[in-house]
């Protein structure tokens, strides 16, 4: 039998050993603050797409309605362009220039989670869904199958010992014309679609680059990443969506297959690589925009 | 950011990287991604040092970031797994006692496989109670759940710890061995 005293000891016990640590204070700021002006730079070119934007519609509406008066403020903006705080610390105090990301604020949204035979439930909905929705996306495509689905709660061990879930993780097999291939779908409840502060914009790896990254008209922000660099062509296409509830889907094409055989894992962070390569990601942008935005992709 | 700002960080960071990552090991079960999530989170910390006005917010708030890394890293399922295998540091231990030194590798080995056996919530309710020994209130702002639901999955980590160790335990025959 394990006394608390006696766990407590055997946790101190188990670091005793730690390999030595030489960590750089100013390499980390370097760090900080390439992710805080890669942020920066994205949002400065939407703005300056939706200025564009405005300002051709403004030509146009202009030249059809007559001559043009000393301000076009009729003219709505295309894209909404609203920055909302970025997350504090609890209990921090908020600083008037820290607007700097256009993600909802996860400081005020409440995470939601559901029971485990609620989300096991909700699961076979959303394949259901997926299997209908995904042939109408990806033309000519015949869905193999969705899932089995991880709640990511407890993602090494299916019983997760606790009564609360907030995800669904699984892959959708499916096959066209090129062959068989998988999307990975993440779908995340109320408050938990929190990848807006991994500066990547949602891409799943650790090189992961931002493609674009804008608001939606409804306050939910949308964003394009690519990773897994080989000779400058990019493995993986990842778009993901954030909503204002703190919602979101997280999709991942390839240009080979994840899903087949689990021996052929050859990536370094263990996802199955089976080749022969396709040409280009499985799906395009335009088709995991369509996916994302899904209104039935929710917990 | 203010140069204060900046120097107030690195003094932070240099206090506090080495039992940052010490958690994170107990949470990962890896040094190397130990070493990996700390510096993730430093990072983030990073980016709201500014907003962070007193240094017990900013421990705080460490602890928070770290738990969202780890469990964010956890969610991929791409990701790398943990080590669930007895690979140790290749680290001298100046105080080793040849006699006690293979009951204690023993046991660290027993809690180890343990606390990995353990779901991700119950494991960090675990860590941040007995090891950073915060109290319920604080483990539950860390964890950003009730002080019930830290209380319940306390009782029930520690119930199937000391079932995974006596598991563990009488799947080995090992004389003199403490539990």
């Amino acid at each position: 039998m394990v006394s608390e005293q006696e766990f407590a000891e055997a946790l101190r016990d188990l670091t005793r050993d730690e390999p030595p640590l030489s960590v750089d204070p100013d390499e980390l700021i370097a760090r900080a603050r390439h992710a805080r002006h890669r942020r920066w730079s994205l949002v400065g070119a939407t703005l300056a797409t939706a200025l564009v934007a405005v300002t051709a519609v403004g030509v146009v509406v202009g030249n059809r309605l007559g001559p043009p008066g000393p301000a076009t403020q009729a003219a709505a903006p295309v894209l909404a362009t609203s920055t909302t705080p970025a997350s504090p610390p609890a209990a921090a105090t908020s600083s008037p220039a820290s607007a700097t990301t256009t993600f909802p604020s996860f400081a005020s949204i409440t995470r939601v989670t559901s029971s485990l035979p609620e989300l096991r439930a909700r699961g076979v909905g959303l394949s259901a869904h997926l299997t209908q929705v995904f042939p109408t996306v990806v033309r000519d495509s015949t869905v193999i199958s969705v899932g089995p689905w991880d709640n990511r709660v407890g993602a090494e061990t299916p019983d997760n010992g606790g009564d609360t879930a907030a995800r669904l993780v699984g892959l959708l097999r499916f096959s066209d014309a090129v062959g068989p291939t998988a999307v990975a779908v993440e779908i995340s409840a109320p408050g938990w679609a929190s990848w807006e502060d991994e500066g990547d914009c949602g891409g799943i790896g650790t090189d992961a680059r931002c493609v674009s990254i804008g608001p939606l008209d409804d306050g939910g922000v949308l964003s394009v990443a690519e990773s897994e660099f080989d000779g400058g062509r990019p493995h993986r296409r990842t778009v993901a969506l954030v909503r204002t509830d703190g919602s979101g889907v997280r999709i991942s094409a390839f240009d080979y297959d994840p899903g087949g055989d689990p021996a052929a894992a050859t990536t370094a962070d263990g996802l199955s690589r089976n080749e022969p390569l396709r040409a280009e990601v499985a799906l395009t942008t335009d088709q995991l925009i369509a996916l994302v935005t899904d209104p039935g992709l929710v917990l | 950011m203010r140069r204060t700002d900046a120097d107030e960080f690195r003094r932070f960071t240099l206090a506090n990287a080495a039992a940052l990552r010490r958690s994170a090991y107990l949470l990962c079960g890896d040094w190397h991604l130990a070493e990996d999530l700390m510096q993730a989170t430093l990072v983030k910390v990073y980016q709201a040092w500014s907003r962070i006005t007193e240094p017990e917010l900013a421990r705080s708030y460490v602890r928070t970031v770290l738990l969202r890394t780890w469990l964010d890293e956890k969610r991929r399922p791409w990701r790398r797994s943990e080590r669930r295998d007895g690979e140790l540091p290749d680290v001298a231990d100046a105080d080793a006692d040849p006699q006690q030194d293979a009951q204690r590798g023993w046991r660290r080995d027993l809690v180890r496989r343990a606390l990995l056996s353990l779901p991700p919530g119950q494991r960090a309710v675990l860590v941040l109670r007995y090891y950073d020994e915060l109290s319920v209130a604080e483990t539950a702002a860390a964890l950003g759940c009730a002080e019930g639901t830290v209380k319940s999955q306390s009782a029930k980590g520690l119930a199937r710890l000391r079932a995974h160790i006596a598991r563990l335990d009488a799947s080995a025959v090992l004389e003199g061995v403490p539990w």
